[in-house]
């Protein structure tokens, strides 16, 4: 049965991963939509392989489209893309390795430091401050913080406008600007660049491969951070990185995060993305023993090593098929499909919440400000919650 | 460096993560015992699945007590964070009487045998959880 959960998922995670901004929030309620608990009520292998084999193949859309969704778009700050994934699949395949054995290490510091809410508020505001210093355009950077903590303060932390907020606003935040630009954006994409093999060497990618993992494990421990606020780290020294090792550690920071997050939910009951909190409250994810955490450990290598293997090898067929369906027209029924799916899962009024946070989304890309600014929308209730 | 043999890695870690998915049903798969073989002196603390019906249950501090039993006798069971879709079948379970099967840690809290539960399977209502 274990292997039936581990194939579907990985069968279908590929060809999720393959539509644009389709992020795995918005694939549990979708899974709430069409009631798929009754069929998997506590599959928990399913659902971990689908998560990390979409995490993989959600290069696709941004390698080609340029649409990242809110967890790998620090993929593509500053990166000139080559379509060649090696990097990306170090990345991920030693991220792998060493997110498992530092697995102890985020036990530790999860007990350590999970209740310890002056250091834990000190931290985002350390995070929020660094983005401001670092921007070139300080009141610009902070005005858009503004924006976007006011409006997750009054939607996230007293429920201005309704109970399901949190939907509608990332995907307005994060997703539809982005698919909008891409959209409007008529510079053919990369179809016509040459792949290029870019020169691997095993201690660097060792090296950033294991800080990647390392900052995972060190950002998972704090509330409101995602996987793609887990790479402000390895970003603060993109500059000293070359763009390949840039890569390397980012895509290993993804790929740490999944396991590290249905650890922390199996062993803990805490999730800090909304896929493993509704997988949570549908009882989707049980208690772990140790044999049961092993057990995750091997799936999870196995899935991230047999996904990354198709992947690598099928990634010319997909680069020629992808290229032959109409850009405009996927992107459309991305974007059409993602607002009919939030006003099914939440209500009409949805598109209210839609367009004020898209028109927030939209200003990073207006003023080409880092897209991580954004984040504030989850940090500044957060560290309203601690004071 | 890796050019080629990246494939030839892949290949090989999958390899492993197969092996050890194989080695990790075959070796820790808990063995299913009777309430009665728990409550007997000196029963050896490890995981095991066990069978009963809930009584008893109670929640305090977000964490769940209750007693599950058989013909003979009955064990505390404790369960952390229960979900409200684990509290409502468990609930169900109780009212209707219902034979579940749970995955827990048997161990001695202060000298008294208790089962500290991982996992229900609720097979008599369509699912587990």
């Amino acid at each position: 049965m274990i292997f039936f959960d581990i194939f579907l998922g990985i069968f279908l995670g590929f060809f999720l991963g393959l539509i644009p901004s389709f992020h795995i929030n918005i694939l549990a309620y979708l899974f709430i939509a069409v009631n798929i608990f009754l069929l998997f009520p506590d599959n928990i292998y399913f659902f971990f392989s689908l998560a990390i084999t979409m995490t993989i193949t959600s290069l696709v859309p941004l390698l080609l489209f340029n649409t990242a969704t809110v967890d790998n778009f620090s993929l593509i700050l500053g990166q000139n893309h080559t379509k060649d994934i090696t990097p990306y699949i170090l990345g991920f395949l030693f991220g792998s390795i060493f997110s498992i054995l530092l697995l102890p290490l985020f036990y530790l510091l999860f007990i350590l430091f999970s209740d310890f809410y002056i250091f834990i508020f000190l931290i985002l505001f350390a995070i929020l401050t660094f983005l401001v210093f670092r921007d070139a355009d300080r009141p610009l950077a902070l005005l858009i913080i503004f924006f976007a903590g006011t409006l997750g303060v009054i939607t996230l932390k007293y429920n201005f406008f309704f109970s399901e907020p949190l939907l509608p606003c990332i995907f307005g935040l994060f997703a539809l600007p982005v698919l909008v630009e891409s959209l409007f954006n008529k510079t053919e994409s990369k179809g016509d660049i040459k792949s290029v093999q870019e020169m691997m060497c095993f201690k660097p990618t060792l090296i950033y491969s294991f800080l990647g993992s390392l900052f995972s494990s060190i950002i998972a421990i704090i509330p409101s951070l995602s996987p793609g606020m887990a790479q402000v780290i390895p970003s603060t020294f993109s500059q000293e990185y070359s763009k390949t090792n840039h890569k390397i550690i980012l895509s290993s920071t993804l790929i740490s995060v999944i396991l590290i997050y249905f650890f922390m939910a199996a062993v803990f009951k805490k999730s800090r993305i909304g896929y493993v909190s509704i997988l949570l409250e549908k009882g989707a994810i049980f208690a772990f023993s140790f044999p049961d955490t092993l057990l995750l450990c091997f799936v999870f290598l196995f899935v991230v090593s047999i996904s990354c293997l198709f992947f690598y090898l099928s990634f010319p067929e997909l680069l020629v098929i992808i290229s032959r369906i109409p850009k405009t027209l996927t992107l459309i029924c991305v974007i059409v499909f993602s607002i009919l799916l939030i006003i099914l899962v939440t209500n009409l009024f949805s598109i209210f919440l839609i367009l004020l946070s898209f028109s927030i989304g939209y200003l990073p890309i207006v003023y080409n400000k880092n897209k991580l600014l954004l984040m504030s929308y989850l940090i500044i209730p957060t560290i309203l919650f601690f004071i | 460096m890796f050019g080629c043999d990246i494939k030839k890695i892949l290949i090989f870690t999958s390899a492993f993560g197969l092996l050890g998915i194989i080695l990790c049903i075959a070796f820790f798969e808990s063995s299913e015992v009777l309430i009665s073989a728990l409550v007997m002196p000196n029963a050896k603390e490890r995981v095991y699945i066990i069978s009963g019906n809930i009584k008893n249950t109670e929640i305090k501090s977000n964490t769940l007590f209750f007693s599950l039993c058989d013909s003979f006798s009955c064990i505390d069971c404790v369960y952390f964070n229960p979900s409200s879709g684990i509290n409502e079948k468990i609930e169900n379970s109780k009212n209707y009487n219902h034979l579940i099967k749970v995955k827990a840690r048997f161990e001695y809290y202060y000298g008294r045998p208790e089962l500290v539960v991982y996992k229900f399977y609720f097979k008599d209502q369509g699912g587990f959880s």
